[in-house]
């Protein structure tokens, strides 16, 4: 439904765009595919890996772990996870739905993304020359609790 | 060549030990691939409109204006 969604206004604007200005169109397209090549190594690993992952890992295993019954434990694992991790969004989403398929309760993926997006213990040294130390801790522990409020949000919104 | 190896490698060291599993085991290996494969039909279906949106986006929105409504970050990711 929202593929179909895109592959239209993408048509559409793309024809659109073609009848304003030919060469601005064309740009455009190369823009599009450089960016898409330059994601694409990465893409293409994560894609794989979550293959492996549905095949080795079972259901039991994830809901085990990170499942909707094990709590503040999961959720605590899971911010751990994603505190240290360092996986760009668009390739994070794609893992945390199979993790969803494969029983993983709705919070403590939350959690997972929420950590990941925004606390970051492996850039912290960088963030802290930036912007120094005060901030840095600041900024990160006040991150991290604020997932935990996020996903607890989620959860009472979406209900597991 | 070497490049691309160099690019891919993370990719192509999963596809190796994917195949090294269809060796070992046949069965797992067979729905090891068919996992990956479904992997990749969906996200590659849903990805490519989404570029070209982008690219769009890219080339007749100047970039001072989508980072006025949108934030470094995007324009930023669009961009590179």
């Amino acid at each position: 439904m929202f593929t179909t969604f895109t592959y239209i206004l993408a048509f559409a604007a793309l024809i659109y765009s073609f009848t304003k200005d030919k060469q601005k169109t064309i740009v455009a397209l190369r823009k599009a595919s450089k960016a898409f090549l330059g994601l694409l190594p990465d893409f293409a690993a994560i894609l794989a890996l979550v293959g492996v992952l549905l095949t080795f890992v079972s259901p039991q295993f994830v809901a085990k772990f990170v499942g909707a019954q094990t709590g503040f434990l999961g959720m605590l694992l899971s911010s751990l996870v994603g505190s240290v991790t360092l996986i760009p969004g668009f390739i994070a989403f794609p893992l945390v739905k199979s993790l969803l398929d494969r029983g993983a309760g709705i919070i403590q993926m939350a959690v997972f993304v929420s950590t990941l997006m925004m606390v970051g213990v492996v850039t912290a040294p960088l963030e802290i020359r930036f912007l120094g130390k005060k901030e840095t801790i600041l900024r990160n522990g006040l991150s991290y609790l604020y997932s935990f409020i996020v996903a607890l949000i989620i959860g009472w919104v979406v209900g597991t | 060549m070497k490049k691309f190896l160099w690019t891919y490698r993370f990719f192509l060291l999963i596809l190796l030990f994917d195949l090294v599993v269809l060796y070992l085991n046949y069965d797992t290996g067979k729905t090891l691939f068919a996992y990956t494969y479904v992997n990749f039909k969906e996200m590659l279906g849903i990805i490519p409109p989404i570029f070209i949106l982008l690219g769009l986006l890219d080339t007749w929105v100047p970039r001072e204006t989508v980072m006025r409504y949108m934030g470094k970050r995007l324009a930023g990711w669009v961009l590179h």
